[in-house]
């Protein structure tokens, strides 16, 4: 295994019913890296969802033109 | 050409634990992983040929679609690397250059880097089929499927012809940026499409010289695993002597000014001087030295052959005393 896996953990993990009841179940628990890493990815993500609402509304603002604001109200 | 003696090895790379295929396991990537699955110097070069694609084509494009278009030609091309790389994990992970890519490093799995890949292809044909119309969207389709399905499916693991078939995906860049431009595809975006595909095999077996035994391991067929170091060395030598004519044909049908024309001469005898060297190099050490010099002197023929056919196509409005050959 290299670092990269070292990285992951398997825990297990305590699931509480409403019952009360605990189940104890096979689950993972990211590490602090694993979080930071995820965050990073959703924030690249946000980013060129950004980017791409920004290119289609300065396309469809040159394709149309002034034509976008002769509608009626 | 001996084609039987290799067998594909690979049909894409396999999810490697059940916890992969149910989506259990944590991802490792990092987000440079996946700017790294869109291989961006691949990605540089095609966004800077269909740029110049776009620029020398006739009429006006507004800068702000020019951009749209050329986003969408790099997240398309980034999609075929993306693509590429989830296809032919298993080959990379056997060869030094392609190991510590994300998918054989273990830092992306397989699914993933194939869901990015398939997301970004349609993402980027369907934006530049509304940017700037279906003809170069399809063009662009075209070419994400030529570079995984015929190239990296098939040629790649077939024949040692792979890159030479196989890079009319890397050549179609400057038609794709034309037909965004214009709208339709005429005779000076296929001159451009012949420039890079003749220039395809001299730089890619260039440096398959220098990595025969990897690509042996590898079980590819290039050229020089397949027909020997000096076989290699002739169809270089061809491809150089062919394309140095074929470079300077923008000139020599009135697309392009004497400027272009002299630099396209002056650049073609040079890389053909490079592969004649290559071609006479008798000891290992002179041939892995002309190989390398060749390699890193195609890199430069094409970024000068298309930088001089933009500061031409600039520059003729200002000069319009300069030479340009014109028909009919």
């Amino acid at each position: 295994m290299d670092a990269a896996t070292d990285l992951r953990v398997m825990v297990p993990m305590d699931e509480k019913h409403q019952d009360g009841k605990v189940e104890v179940a096979d689950g993972i628990v990211l590490t602090a890296e694993q979080k930071r890493r995820r965050r990073a990815r959703s924030i690249a993500i946000a980013l060129a969802l950004v980017a791409l609402v920004l290119l289609l509304y300065a396309v469809t603002v040159v394709k149309i033109g002034p034509e976008i604001f002769r509608r009626p109200l | 050409m001996k084609h039987s003696a290799f067998t594909a090895t690979g049909k894409g790379a396999a999810l490697s634990s059940p916890s992969q295929v149910s989506g259990l396991e944590p991802s490792l990537a990092e987000v440079g992983d996946y700017v790294a699955l869109m291989k961006p110097r691949v990605m540089s070069l095609a966004v800077f040929t269909a740029f110049v694609g776009m620029i020398v084509a006739p009429g006006e494009v507004h800068p702000v679609l020019a951009i749209a278009a050329l986003v969408c030609i790099a997240v398309g091309a980034g999609a075929a690397g993306a693509l590429n790389m989830w296809y032919d994990a298993d080959i990379d992970g056997v060869m030094g250059r392609t190991r510590r890519r994300p998918i054989p490093a273990g830092r992306v799995t397989p699914g993933e880097a194939f869901a990015f890949g398939v997301t970004l292809a349609v993402g980027s044909v369907a934006v530049l089929g509304l940017v700037a119309g279906w003809l170069a969207a399809g063009l662009l389709a075209f070419t994400i499927f030529f570079y995984i399905v015929v190239y990296t499916m098939w040629l790649k693991r077939w024949t040692a012809q792979n890159i030479v078939i196989g890079g009319a995906a890397g050549a179609l860049p400057p038609v794709i940026g034309w037909a965004a431009a214009t709208g339709d595809v005429g005779l000076a975006p296929i001159l451009l499409f012949l420039i890079v595909f003749f220039w395809t095999p001299p730089h890619f077996w260039a440096l398959s010289l220098r990595r025969t035994d990897e690509y042996r391991r590898a079980n590819v067929p290039m050229l020089p695993v397949v027909s020997g170091a000096a076989e290699t060395k002739r169809q270089v030598l061809a491809h150089a002597l062919l394309l140095a004519p074929i470079s300077v044909t923008p000139f020599l049908f009135g697309y392009a000014g004497l400027l272009y024309g002299i630099a396209a001469t002056i650049v073609g005898v040079a890389m053909a001087v490079l592969a004649v060297r290559l071609k006479i190099a008798r000891s290992d050490i002179a041939a892995y030295e002309a190989g390398k010099r060749l390699f890193s002197f195609s890199l430069l023929y094409l970024f000068i052959l298309f930088a001089v056919l933009l500061i031409d196509d600039w520059l003729t409005p200002w000069m319009p005393w300069m030479p340009r050959l014109t028909f009919g």
